[in-house]
This record gives C-alpha cells, structure tokens and sequence, in this order.
C-alpha cells in the first residue's frame, strides 16, 4: 500500500510534540552542559534537532545506562520492568534507528526474550531525522545504510527548509500521522525537495568500499601482526563501546542495605581488563590487542555468523570520540590491504 | 516469556565440606516451591545467586535422575562463593537456570563412554555418570569407563560414592593422585599418564573431558593417538559469566556464547574457533 507523505510547517513543531506526548512519553535530541544527548522531553524544552549526530547514542532510551532489575527484600523479588506510557523517540539519525534492528536481535530471540528491552521497544515509535549533511566521519553508506535510509524508523521526517515532511515507513507510523490534524498532504514540489535533499546528502558521502569479503578477510588475519599495531595506541578507555549505537554488552551489580536492595544491569565494555577476567585471576583477554580483537571481531565477524549482517551502522561516533585516533574506517580498509598483501605473497 | 533475570527460591537441604582443604563444599538444594522445579540434563549449569552478593555460574553435579534435591559444589574464590560458604542448611538463596547446552547423550547411545576428569571439575560429569548408570538408561549404552585424578586423596571430591561406585560392575572407575601418599592403594600419576595406561578403546567411544587446562592439554595428543577423533571428544568450557543467556556479551569465544552455545563443546567445533580455550 502507497502511504501519503506529510507536511509540518517548522512552527507547528511544538505543537506536534505536544500532541504526539499525549499518547506516548516523547524522548528527543536535547542539549545541556555542551552535551546533546536523547532525554525526556518537557513540555517547553526544545530539542536539539539542529544538531547532526547525538553525542551519546539513543539505545539509552530502550537499553538504559544503568537499570534497575529487580528489588528484593529477604527472599522477595519484584521484577522492575518499565510499566510507563508507550516511548515515542524522536529525531534519532537513519543509523540510530538502525542500531535498533540490530539489538533487538540481541535481546529477542527465540530462546531468551529480555523483558527489559522489550517493555521499552515494543509500541514504541521511531521517528527519525534524515541527514541532510552527513558529517565527515560518518560511513552509513558502507554499512548498507544511508542519510535517509528507513531502516528502524515507524516514520522518516526530513528537513525541506522551512517544513519537515513525515513519511511513514510502517503501518504504525501510518496510523499515527493520519491521526494528526495539523499534518497536510505534501505536494510533488516538497517530495522532489526531498528528493533532491537526499541526492545531494548521499553524493557528498563518496563511494563506499565493498564489505563483502570482510569477514572472510578478518577471520583469516586472527593471528596477524595487523593487530598489534593497530592496538598499540588503544588506551583502553572504552570511549568506543559507550558511544556505540550497537555495543551493547552489560554488567549485573547487586547494591543493597540490610537485607533490602536492587539488582542492576549497567552497561559495560570488552575494552576493560575486568570483563573477561576470572575468580581465579586468569583472564582468556589479557592484554589491549586482545580486547579490541575481539570489538572489532564482534562487530565484523562474530555479529555476522550470529545475526546474518555487521554489528555496526557507520556512525562514526567511535571514529570522533577516540581520544587516540583509532578510525574504524582505516582500520577496515588496512584489513583488505593486509589481505591482499597476503594473497599476493602465496 | 517469563523473566530468565529473576532467581527461583530454593532452600539449603544440606552442606557438606568436600575437600580437606575446605575450599570445597557442596550442597544440596531444594525448591521452596515445588512448581518452580525445572528438568534439565547432565552438562547444564546455573547461577546461584545471593542477594546483596551477586551471582555466579555453577554446574549441576546431581542428575535429572536423581529427585529432590540439585547438587553443587562450590569453590571459595572470591565474593558470592564466600557467601556461598557462609550459608547454612534450612537457608533459602536464589537460582536461575538451567543454561547452556548438555553432554550429547543422544550420540552415545549403543555406544562406550569414557569420562576423564580432574580436580574439582568432576560436577557435571559426577551428573553423566550417574544419568547414564541409572538403572532406567543403563541399557542405552555400552561400557562406561571414569577416570578421575586429584593431587591427594583429600582433594578428590564425592570420594565416598567413586569408591562405592568401584565395587559396582556397571562402571570401570580409575582413581589417581599425583604422588603416592601413605595408605593410598589405587592409582597414582597424572591422568594423562593413565589414559595411555588404561589405553581405553576408541572403537565407538566417545569421550568426555573436563579439568585443568593443563590437564586438557596433556590429555588430548594420548586421546587422539588412541584413535579418538576430535568429533568424538567433548569438553565444557568455563568463562566469566553474568546473564547465561547469550546477552551481556562476556563468555564468546570466537562467535560462540559459553553460555548459550556451550559449555559442552567437541574439540572438532573448538578447532574451527581461532580464540584460545
């Protein structure tokens, strides 16, 4: 079924957002202390929209930091999950509602459902931002995605100047922008503005290199010299996996005060010596190289054999926040150069 | 989908020390509510959990066969095995399980069993052994051989019940220690060492695994110049643990959750991961 695409005028926004609250707790792009981050939006807050890619990714809204399990009292337990109003998560950039996907694999399987998750993500609503201009550490592109790729998202919006237009990607999304009476039917003159908003965003991104054969090429380089230079400025802080969209490995903690306390789950990162290391001391991940093998693995190889596709979507928060220059990027590219380099020599 | 995070009650029934150094002990525990039973097989771990202290990843050492109580045995290393030992019988704890997968008992049927174990990692294999020595499954399987080693005989665990199982003629039970020690009249030296020794046959055995890496290392070259192929050798890994259910992303090795896609893995899967065991 062809769905209509909408039109909100940019100063109806607000209003938008107001209405969309009524049904739905509404997190959004917000800046505070220099930091744009997704938080709950307040009635009179004003989002972030303008600004290109979120410092911290948005999986915090159905994946949160640090989160409460369970309380327990003696041999009590009660179970923590969110019982709040539907989320509605707006302006997540075309990787972000991707990483969505991704996880959602992670934590919904046939085996073991994660409630946590699931209590979040499930009626919830992506409405992404498309990316009129890519940022240069962006690489969407070579991750299967794209600045106005849908994947993820209940409804793409793009910014055509001086309105945004809503175009719902799935029956949800549909559901709901029909339901708006301040949303009007885009005219051909604004689909082609986005049109040409997406041709413009997608040819100043280049052409990416083809991934096909990276996996074939990682797992025929475990053992070479590759990682040891690549790792050999890796300070091991981790600022990779909490800026990921896709990390999504966590700790449990116990906290408690006599006899009465929380089990919580934290986020947590393969770059920490602790992750991996063992009651007896023996850690199977001893040193740098070993743990960022194993990120890149996981999100080049391991993922894949899992999951059937890369565990990363090419936001480049990694390629920018690394306080050491380690790019991802490069990284890829001296995987296929080092693999070729061997294939010649045979 | 009911919440695999949420530890079941289960009381303490009883505690016993296993070893003479007292860093083990082993209990039997039974569930407060008997609706919350679960079935399981010999291989399966759970995580015991104390609330406060936090969780931890055990295997289950009774057998499905084995009704009204769970085993395990508990090595104190560090915070939650700590309080694990602190406990006292009548106490309730949590638990959550069962994980992973099991000894593949599907594939031995007809067929010889050899169980090598040393140490303490016995706990599983103790649930192999029983389950396939039940008088209900007995029938299913050849010859069924345990060769069990310990430093010294105070370190051996569920000694009572190996030299019980001796007398038995439904099992061939091969105990060692590392050095002759007075009043020891069974086998001594490693159990590398006894395998080449006992020399089991490989002509439709399978062989179970489980020990110290260093142990595992010496085993495996007399395993293979037996004629054990990789196929028929399993192992159960152990890696730091906190979910069990292939989610908080820290037991891999390689692609391969230990505690999802493992803990009983055959050396031909381990050969095709390239990250070290």
């Amino acid at each position: 079924m062809e769905m209509d695409t909408y039109k909100l005028q940019k100063g109806n926004l607000e209003r938008f957002l107001q209405k969309l609250g009524e049904k739905f707790v509404v997190h959004a792009p917000v800046e505070s202390d220099g930091v744009v981050a997704f938080s709950e939006l307040m009635p009179g807050q004003e989002s972030a929209l303008y600004f290109p890619r979120t410092h911290k990714p948005p999986k915090d809204v159905f994946y949160p930091q640090t989160e409460v399990m369970f309380h327990y009292e003696k041999d009590i337990t009660h179970s923590a999950e969110y019982k709040g109003k539907p989320i509605a998560l707006f302006g997540a950039r075309p990787c972000d509602a991707k990483s969505f996907v991704l996880l959602e694999r992670v934590f919904i399987d046939p085996k073991y459902e994660d409630p946590y998750w699931a209590a979040r993500r499930n009626n919830a609503l992506v409405f992404s931002l498309a990316c009129n201009d890519p940022l240069p550490s962006c690489f969407c592109n070579w991750l299967d995605g794209g600045p106005f790729s849908n994947t993820g998202s209940d409804v793409l919006v793009t910014d055509i100047g001086d309105a945004y237009l809503f175009e719902p990607i799935s029956e949800n999304g549909e559901s709901f922008l029909s339901s708006v009476d301040m949303l009007k039917k885009a005219t051909k003159k604004d689909i082609e503005k986005a049109q040409n908003a997406k041709e413009r965003a997608e040819l100043s991104m280049g052409e990416p290199p083809k991934l096909d054969s990276l996996k074939v090429s990682l797992d025929a380089l475990w053992d070479d010299p590759l990682w040891d230079k690549v790792s050999s400025k890796c300070l091991g802080c981790a600022a990779c996996t909490y800026s990921c969209p896709t990390c999504y490995c966590f700790d449990i903690q116990d906290e408690s005060r006599r006899g009465k306390g929380v089990r919580i789950r934290l986020w947590d990162s393969c770059m920490f010596p602790l992750f991996t290391k063992e009651g007896s001391g023996h850690n199977p991940r001893p040193t740098r190289k070993y743990r960022l093998r194993q990120r890149f693995m996981h999100k080049f190889s391991y993922f894949v054999e899992k999951q059937g596709e890369f565990g990363c979507v090419g936001c480049g928060r990694c390629v920018s926040f690394c306080p050491v220059n380690i790019d991802i990027r490069n990284f890829i590219i001296g995987v296929f150069q080092t693999a070729q380099g061997k294939g010649g020599e045979q | 989908m009911k919440n695999a995070y949420i530890p079941i009650s289960v009381r303490v029934k009883k505690i016993w020390v296993e070893s003479d150094d007292k860093t083990l002990r082993t209990f039997d525990l039974e569930f407060v509510n008997e609706a919350d039973a679960f079935d399981y097989m010999p291989g399966q771990f759970c995580q015991l959990s104390i609330p406060g202290k936090g969780e931890a990843p055990f295997g289950i050492a009774s057998s499905p066969t084995e009704k009204g109580f769970l085993r395990f045995t508990v090595n104190r290393v560090r915070v939650v095995t700590s309080a694990l030992h602190h406990l006292e019988e009548e106490e309730t704890i949590g638990i959550r399980g069962p994980f992973g997968n099991y000894y593949p008992v599907e594939k031995f049927r007809g067929q010889n069993v050899v169980i090598v174990s040393g140490g303490f990692a016995l706990t599983t294999l103790r649930s192999l052994a029983v389950y396939l020595c039940d008088p209900a499954n007995r029938g299913d399987y050849g010859g069924i051989t345990l060769i069990y080693g310990a430093r010294r005989p105070g370190l051996m665990i569920y000694r009572d019940e190996l030299e019980e199982w001796e007398k038995k003629d439904d099992i061939n039970v091969h105990l060692t220690i590392d050095e002759q020690v007075e009043g020891w009249n069974k086998l001594v030296g490693f159990v590398p060492a006894i395998i080449k020794e006992i020399a089991p046959s490989s002509k439709d055995s399978w062989v179970m695994v489980c020990g110290p890496l260093i142990m595992i290392k010496y085993t495996l070259p007399v395993l293979t110049e037996l004629g054990f192929p990789p196929e028929h050798i399993y192992t159960s890994l152990e890696r730091r643990m906190k979910c069990g259910i292939g989610k908080c992303g820290r037991c891999n090795i390689g692609s391969k959750y230990v505690c999802f896609d493992g803990p009983v893995f055959s050396f031909a899967e381990l050969e095709e991961i390239p990250e070290k065991i």
